[in-house]
């Protein structure tokens, strides 16, 4: 193979330098502001790869800048999307865009441009060029329109019919507005695309933490994949060396080795292929992994932890490893939607398997009574909102009800009806309370009759004028858990938060007409991207947060629903990835890779699932310590336990008034041991006491005196 | 501005919001709370820290050098040195007070008079979420107001909050970006159902707040009773918005904004809304 390395052209390293403006923060040495370049090893971490009909490997052979391209094979009628992270550019100045590429036999059709991250409008660099069997170049150079937060994506779009396209050379960055006609930057010779080997990267307990390499390109001998991990904890640990061959396509696999692998949390493996002086022979690419700490085991009907996620197998096994029992039936997956499942009168679709797929795991299931074909409800819209207005015949809807609960029974015994129904603009075209209120009535007469043991979630409320004229048009007999939704990016858990106060409500709401019936927070989150956090070192704030601010947030969401007697929290959602940076409700990284918010959650539930809410102690006005009993047998403790998560109410630091006794186990954050803390903060932290040493603990934290309890 | 033309601008604010229903314990509470503001500021006791809520914190002062500084509450708490910059002469005393109330949260603004007979003007929001109930602050903003400039001299200030009125009515939402503060930031959205939406960071609040409006678009949005008081450098505006929302409810809001010049322009550091309707 050394054969076929060849030296960078003297005239690409000179011209580089005199046509490459100032590098860009984040920009790798050669100035390209993206880390896919070289297209031979795949996809990096962070970048969303979509299609279908194709095959994709690397070349060894020589190309345009020697081994490494990427070799894309189209089938009778293939097509790839390739979109970038997005990454904060700087507009008004002058970018060049550059790729290499051909196709044997020429036809393959490649479209490149650059997006508005916000609008997802194309700005820049829109070209859609014919694939010859030479080697061509897309080469264009823009000062950047403004984007709305000055944050962009390169969208790559290729297809084909039975053809064989060749990618090489991607580079993105800031030039001089005029550039010689041959100038190029100094190409990096080689690719590395790494790669978690479980479902979401997610491991649970002790699980090894391994990883896919591929390395393509021109690698020396002597040339080593450097690698560097970075936890979550705060902890950066180098890996041994992996030696590489000079075949110009490498394939191996890896585990986070050292004192770092055992820690909980997440990790970011940092990947660069070194020549044997250390220069970097490639662009530093990427992946995330995470370690949760061991769940409550599963089936277990009364967790706390729900989720929205697509019912398929690595993702289903990825949920379960981060502890979340329950998911709902809504976006995520539509098998239970009226809209959906009865396409036309009297031909019903059943998903069997994929409910059957999620029972083995272990989750139960909370099926959504929803939605009305069109044929049936005389909707004229197309799309998504087709199935969302009321259904014109009760008797109609009546029949659905009937079906599908018998038809799901023992699988599905859990049954929300209708989704966001306060939305007379979006999810209840049509109805209004005292057309929803009929709704339920019909719903929780023929699911008693079908399945007695059934359980129906009846109003999901949000504005409060919903749920007063819905239990005012007589809902209150109808249901036998009320639900509610709530996005709310606020840092929860202090006593009178919103969730707490939205509980206060609907208990208040209810006892007009009854005992106050239990509730349950079956839709929200914190909201979209931007409160989700990433863990990825090109992560811009602006479009993805603070992951640690955003981790505290999520974990504190669950703990206050816990806090204020809700039965349990759906977070919506991951059952979709869209680009990096790309505004979403989708708590996921491309890949799909978890984001550090689950990592918190898991360790709540790990503490918490199983145990029974006792109550917050104040030991003193701004801390919070919320004590559990925790009766099973836990890695953290064995028989009895006290739990307590102390966390301040706001966002500052909260000196403890007295110390935590010695004999009292404490966990950070993610579930890793940790010493006695001297404050609260705004991350939860785990307290765990058997025996004694729970009484002292008690005492310990005890309000501190006069004025600490509201 | 004379201290007479200042408590006329007071009263006429105390009528505007005199529509706002306040119970007695409430003005007691947000007099015991500038009672001890009052003794922060120039005794230094309690520490001024200690007044602020945890949830979420904004504190400005212009200290008539020109300059202005902002913090947060853990800014005060460590740093000696920003505390004392809050510092107001010893006997100076809040002699005017106008409060408004928005469900729980609060605001209000007060007049304080040194012996030497100079006044600033400080303008507040608070949350009863202190021990015992007790209303802290959640915003405070301090300068000096005996040159005041008159309203039609400070309408760039009031131009940047109609704004808001604007790109609600538009569905702009992402427009308002360029007018708000880095930080410090603090927002707080005070709901019918005396729930809050709180943000201290300015890209978070320009997110949620341009889905509200996404979900709900207003069909109305207006404001009224408009009021500025700005030395230049900072303007603390004060008014009514009509702005129904599916998810919000009827929205009569009463709000405060509390404004910084930065390099020219003014940009909102400070965002106080809260609405009495029960839907």
């Amino acid at each position: 193979m050394q054969a076929r390395f060849r030296p960078l052209p003297v005239l690409f390293v000179l011209t580089a330098a005199f046509g490459m403006a100032q590098a860009q923060p984040g920009a790798s040495s050669n100035g390209h502001v993206l880390n896919l370049e070289r297209f031979g090893a795949g996809v990096p971490g962070g970048w969303l790869l979509d299609g279908n009909g194709f095959t994709w490997e690397p070349e060894t052979g020589p190309g345009r800048l020697g081994p490494g391209a990427g070799r894309l094979h189209f089938g009778d009628a293939g097509r790839i999307e390739i979109t970038s992270p997005a990454h904060r550019l700087e507009p008004g100045r002058p970018h060049t865009l550059l790729l290499w590429f051909r196709s044997e036999p020429a036809g393959a059709s490649l479209s490149v441009s650059l997006h508005d991250n916000e609008s997802r409008q194309a700005l820049a660099f829109e070209q859609t060029v014919t694939a010859t069997p030479e080697w061509q170049q897309v080469r264009m150079t823009h000062a950047l329109p403004e984007a709305l937060k000055d944050c962009y994506y390169l969208r790559l779009s290729a297809s084909g019919a039975n053809t064989t396209l060749w990618l090489d050379g991607l580079w993105l960055g800031a030039t001089d507005a005029e550039l010689p006609a041959n100038w190029q930057p100094a190409w990096h010779a080689a690719a590395v695309v790494v790669a978690p080997e479980a479902p979401w990267g997610v491991v649970a307990g002790s699980g090894p933490l391994r990883y896919r390499v591929r390395v393509a390109g021109a690698t020396a001998p002597g040339a080593r994949l450097q690698t560097r991990v970075v936890s979550t904890t705060g902890e950066t640990a180098g890996q041994p060396a992996l030696p590489l061959d000079t075949t110009g396509n490498w394939i191996g696999a890896a585990e986070i080795s050292g004192d770092i692998a055992n820690r909980f949390g997440m990790f970011r493996v940092e990947a660069t292929v070194v020549d044997p002086s250390g220069k970097a022979l490639s662009p530093m690419t990427e992946t995330l992994l995470a370690r949760a700490p061991e769940p409550f085991p599963a089936p277990f009907r009364d967790s706390y932890f729900g989720i929205h996620v697509k019912l398929t197998a690595p993702d289903l096994e990825a949920m379960a490893r981060l502890g979340y029992k329950w998911l709902r039936l809504h976006d995520a997956s539509g098998i239970t939607k009226w809209g959906l499942i009865e396409p036309e009168p009297g031909r019903w679709v059943w998903h069997d398997d994929e409910v059957a797929l999620a029972r083995d795991k272990g989750f139960f299931i909370l099926g959504m009574l929803d939605s009305a074909p069109a044929w049936e409800s005389g909707a004229q819209e197309e799309g998504y909102f087709s199935i969302y207005s009321a259904p014109k015949d009760p008797e109609n809807w009546r029949n659905y009800v009937q079906r599908v609960v018998a038809h799901y029974k023992g699988a599905i015994d859990d049954w929300e009806v209708w989704n966001e129904p306060w939305n007379p603009m979006g999810f209840f075209k049509g109805g209004n309370p005292q057309r929803y209120t009929e709704l339920l009535e019909i719903a929780f007469t023929e699911t008693r009759a079908i399945n007695p043991g059934a359980v129906l979630v009846g109003i999901d409320t949000w504005p409060p004028y919903w749920d007063a004229m819905t239990l005012a048009a007589g809902a209150y007999e109808c249901y036998d858990v009320l639900s509610f939704h709530r996005y709310d990016p606020g840092m929860h858990g202090y006593p009178n938060d919103p969730i707490d106060r939205i509980a206060k409500r609907l208990r208040t709401a209810q006892e007009k007409y009854g005992k106050p019936k239990p509730l349950l927070f079956s839709e929200g989150g914190p909201d979209v991207t931007v409160f989700h956090g990433s863990f990825f070192s090109f992560a811009e704030p602006a479009l993805t947060g603070d992951w640690s601010w955003c981790a505290d947030q999520y974990a504190r969401m669950y703990l206050t629903t816990i806090a204020s007697g809700i039965q349990r929290f759906f977070a919506y959602s991951v059952h979709n990835h869209t680009h990096h940076g790309h505004s979403t409700h989708m708590m996921v990284e491309p890949g799909p890779l978890p984001r550090p918010l689950h990592l918190t959650a898991a360790a709540l539930a790990h503490f918490v699932d199983g145990a029974a809410y006792v109550e917050r102690l104040r030991p003193a006005h701004d801390i919070s310590a919320h004590v559990f009993i925790q009766p099973h047998d836990r890695p953290y403790a064995a028989g009895e336990c006290t739990v307590v998560v102390l966390h301040a109410n706001g966002l500052d630091p909260e000196p403890l008034p007295r110390p935590v006794p010695g004999d009292v186990a404490c966990y950070d954050r993610w579930g890793n041991p940790s010493a006695p803390p001297t404050e609260a903060l705004r991350s939860p932290v785990y307290l765990v006491a058997s025996g004694d040493a729970a009484a002292a603990l008690m005492s310990a934290l005890a309000p501190a005196g006069p004025g600490a309890q509201p | 501005m004379s201290r007479k033309g200042l408590v006329c601008l007071l009263v006429c604010l105390a009528c505007a919001g005199a529509r706002a229903q306040m119970f007695p314990e409430e003005r007691d509470g947000l007099n015991a709370l500038l009672g001890q503001v009052e003794s922060s500021l120039t005794s230094q006791t309690p520490p001024l820290w200690s007044l602020f809520s945890p949830l979420g914190s904004l504190a400005i002062v212009d200290n008539g050098a020109g300059r202005c500084t902002t913090a947060r509450r853990e800014e005060l708490r460590r740093d000696s040195g920003t505390a004392e910059a809050f510092a107001l002469p010893r006997g100076a005393r809040a002699t005017f007070r106008v409060y408004e109330t928005a469900r729980e949260l609060m605001t209000g603004q007060a007049i304080f008079e040194s012996p030497e007979n100079t006044h600033w003007l400080a303008t507040f929001a608070a949350l009863p979420d202190g021990p015992g109930g007790a209303y802290r602050l959640t915003a405070l903003c301090v300068f000096p107001s005996d040159q005041l400039l008159s309203p039609e001299g400070s309408q760039d200030a009031v131009s940047v909050v109609k704004e808001w009125e604007r790109v609600v009515r538009e569905g702009q939402m992402l427009e308002l970006r360029r007018h708000l503060y880095p930080e410090p930031f603090l927002a707080i959205m005070g709901k019918g159902g005396m729930e809050l939406f709180l943000y201290v960071d300015p890209e978070r609040y320009i997110t949620m707040a341009r889905y509200a409006v996404e979900v709900g678009r207003p069909e109305i949005s207006e404001m009224s009773g408009i009021r500025v008081h700005s030395n230049g450098a900072i303007a603390a505006v004060t008014g009514a918005w009509k702005a129904p929302n599916v998810v919000f409810g009827l929205g009569n809001y009463r709000f405060t904004a509390l404004l910084l010049k930065t390099d020219g322009a003014w940009k909102v550091a400070g965002l106080f809304m809260g609405t009495q309707t029960q839907y």
